[in-house]
């Protein structure tokens, strides 16, 4: 089943770049369109007209693309669920980059979602080693932000950790009370029984 | 001296069931502060108390094989007051045990569930086994002293120990928890405690000194400690204790911030998170910060009215909806508040720390329940806010229902505004959508829900005979709106932010007075919102 979609993704791949070559002429209509769309969604965003912004960036391809910006305006308009789900559809499909990655993180941290937000710190931090393997521009701003981003998430597990430890403490101390209880009860009958 | 001793029986039984009520009754505002009192922290304590009891009846019925029941009895109640008298001292040490040092809303639901009963456990277990036993042995000494038949003892001891349950559950109510406070309450239950072993003990021929006095210097210990502080939890560093009340519904404190300018205060009942009901600013107006008492400005923009803008708080709390209203409303529109708040404490304390006053356009309805006071209300309002709520997070269900905003909708111009006030997490919460579904059936009208941005509720809007608007449409903000109320609406047009509930397809289940089920959907909702969006995460792991 692998190797059929594996074979599959390469025909599609190949099939797309036939179409690339084949209709260069559409595709560059598509990425000018793209660009504008851009362009528009930098000035919505500048004016807080997110609904706008939004719309203009349905028309942005690739999908990556879409869904950084659309993770972006989702954020910025602090639809922080709806930025996540978002961010996670596009990384669910491998379109995450450290951009959609990194709001995706903040997002979850606002939303208080542990598990998400250590799911895409993870990530995060994979695409920071090949930046930095790759000598990408702005390492030593990502890294700080990195770090940053990473003490909340870690708050946030410490935080989880402490409350089902307490939860675990309360049940633990509920069934050895009564347990206690019955014990030393029925301890007493038998020994006044015996007396008796 | 010796008393009559089957009357001194009875009334040592009758004193216990007073004692084992006022216990059982205080147990849940003891641990308010720290666990709320939700239905399932009721249900806890209860069952706490009832198999303390049980084992109780067993422990006494065994007791009273012996040659000397009345020794055990004079222990029982004695060694009652004792664990009794401790509880107010040692609720919060042991409640602490059971809470992390912070605690989210989210989380808030499996933590009090099980915290509350582990503490009820830890304090309310020994005591209940003690004076559970106290049945047994005295229906053994009452049969023993007449020569009685088993049920005919047993049925003098019901009777005195069920007729002074009924005094101690509408004493302690109705007098000692709003009148003395929950410590005293409780003390003077070990106190009644002490009195019956004492009695008991007077009553027994042939007893020593030393069990008279050391009962005494108890009596004497438990009154005492009347005037020591009832441990209660530690406020936040930077947030001073203004005023802190027991009333008949709850505790109340009124704490200040003052880490940052303007210092904000803040009303909160038995809060164990980081909730508040009502909150204070100097200044009138909208809030700083995100507050969903800003969106209560909102209808008055929206309608462009011009003359008297009359508005109708149910849960008025403190009275913050009418500070933020009075001062951002358009130009040309006068407020004429009516808030309807159901605990006086609130209000007195709201008058007293936060500006609350009744004056000619100011008309304050305190003690009185939202849905009963409807009936007082004269004319028709341009706009009702319904902001109830009780337990922390609980709407109250006759608050929540199609019946209930049906009256709401009768008391509404022509084009008015229904606005609900709900704690949920998303535009898809199960309380937010059953509140949506249940306005919109009541209404028949579409309804909005828009979601407050950084917190942790949604406003839902209704009209009658008319519609919201719709955040899509072009005329969302309005060129004329000042910055601050466009800021307020910027933002709530995209995905997640607002929703749209139809009457032909509600979203939600539709509540009616007979079946409410509010404290289902609330925990869905607490449940949910832990785990809406792991579901995502874990595909992609897959």
């Amino acid at each position: 089943m692998m190797c059929q979609m594996e074979v599959s993704r390469r025909i599609l791949l190949a099939l797309g770049l036939v179409l690339a070559l084949a209709t260069p002429t559409v595709l560059g209509q598509d990425a000018a369109a793209s660009t504008q769309a851009l362009e528009q969604v930098e000035v919505h965003l500048a004016k807080g007209a997110f609904g706008r912004a939004m719309a203009s960036a349905s028309r942005i391809e690739p999908e990556a693309a879409r869904a950084r910006q659309e993770t972006l305006i989702l954020y910025n308009a602090r639809s922080y669920d709806a930025a996540l789900d978002r961010a996670l559809v596009a990384i669910d499909g491998g379109q995450g980059d450290e951009l959609l990655l990194l709001n995706a993180v903040r997002a979850s941290i606002w939303i208080l979602d542990t598990e998400a937000a250590v799911h895409c710190q993870g990530l995060l931090e994979e695409r920071l080693e090949v930046m930095t393997n790759g000598g990408a521009a702005n390492l030593a701003w990502w890294t700080d932000q990195i770090v940053v981003l990473s003490d909340w998430v870690d708050g946030m597990v410490e935080q989880d950790a402490a409350t089902d430890a307490v939860v675990g403490r309360a049940r633990a101390t509920t069934f050895g009370v009564f347990g206690v209880a019955v014990s030393v009860l029925f301890a007493v009958g038998f020994v006044s029984s015996r007396r008796s | 001296m010796a008393l009559p001793r089957a009357t001194t029986l009875l009334t040592a039984s009758a004193l216990s069931g007073g004692a084992v009520m006022a216990i059982e009754l205080s147990a849940v505002r003891l641990l308010a502060p720290w666990f709320g009192t939700s239905q399932s922290v009721w249900s806890n304590v209860i069952g706490v108390v009832m198999l303390g009891l049980s084992l109780g009846y067993l422990l006494g019925g065994r007791a009273s094989r012996s040659s000397e029941p009345s020794r055990a009895l004079i222990f029982l109640l004695g060694a009652g007051a004792v664990f009794t008298a401790c509880l107010p001292f040692a609720a919060g040490p042991v409640a602490e045990l059971f809470l992390p040092d912070q605690l989210r809303l989210d989380s808030a639901a499996e933590v009090f569930r099980w915290g509350s009963l582990a503490t009820s456990v830890c304090l309310f277990l020994p005591a209940s086994i003690l004076l559970g036993g106290v049945g047994p042995l005295v229906a053994e000494l009452i049969s023993r002293e007449g020569d009685l038949r088993a049920g005919e003892a047993g049925g003098r001891m019901l009777f005195a120990s069920t007729v002074g349950s009924l005094v101690g559950v509408f004493s302690t109510s109705h007098w000692a928890i709003p009148s003395i406070g929950i410590r005293a309450t409780v003390l003077t239950a070990a106190s009644i405690l002490l009195v019956a072993s004492l009695l008991v003990r007077l009553a027994t021929p042939g007893g020593g000194r030393k069990e008279t006095v050391t009962a005494l210097l108890l009596l004497v210990g438990a009154l005492g400690a009347m005037v020591l502080p009832r441990s209660m939890p530690q406020l936040p560093e930077g947030f001073v204790l203004l005023e802190e009340r027991e009333s008949p519904y709850q505790y109340t404190r009124l704490v200040e911030d003052q880490r940052t300018e303007p210092y904000m205060r803040s009303l909160q009942v038995n809060e164990g998170t980081d909730s508040y009901q009502s909150v204070w600013q100097p200044e009138l107006g909208l809030l700083d910060g995100d507050y969903y008492y800003n969106d209560f400005v909102l209808p008055a923009w929206w309608q462009r009215k011009k003359g008297t803008w009359r508005c109708l708080t149910i849960g008025m709390g403190a009275g913050t909806a009418k500070r933020v209203m009075a001062g951002a409303m358009p130009e040309g529109l006068i407020l004429d508040y009516t808030g309807i708040e159901l605990d006086p404490v609130v209000v007195e304390m709201a008058e007293k720390w936060c500006d609350l006053a009744s004056d000619d356009a100011t008309h304050l309805l305190s003690g009185l329940d939202g849905r009963a006071a409807l009936g007082l209300i004269e004319g028709r309002m341009d706009h009702i806010l319904v902001d109830a709520y009780a337990n922390q997070v609980e709407i109250p269900p006759h608050l929540a229902t199609v019946e209930f905003f049906d009256s709401i909708e009768a008391l509404l111009e022509p084009a008015g505004w229904c606005q609900v006030n709900v704690s949920g997490f998303s535009t898809s919460d199960p309380m937010v959508a059953a509140i949506a579904s249940t306005v919109s059936a009541a209404f028949e009208a579409p309804v909005l829900i828009l979601r407050v941005p950084g917190a942790r509720n949604c406003s839902v809007f209704a009209r009658r005979d008319s519609r919201p608007p719709i955040p899509t449409a072009e005329n969302w903000i309005d060129p004329t709106f000042p910055e601050s109320i466009a800021a307020l609406l910027g933002g709530r047009e995209v995905r997640g932010q607002w929703d749209w509930v139809e009457v032909s397809h509600p979203k939600g289940v539709v509540l009616t007075d007979d079946l409410a089920p509010v404290e289902l959907l609330q925990q869905r909702s607490l449940q949910e919102a832990r785990h809406s969006l792991l579901g995502a995460s874990r595909n992609v792991d897959a």
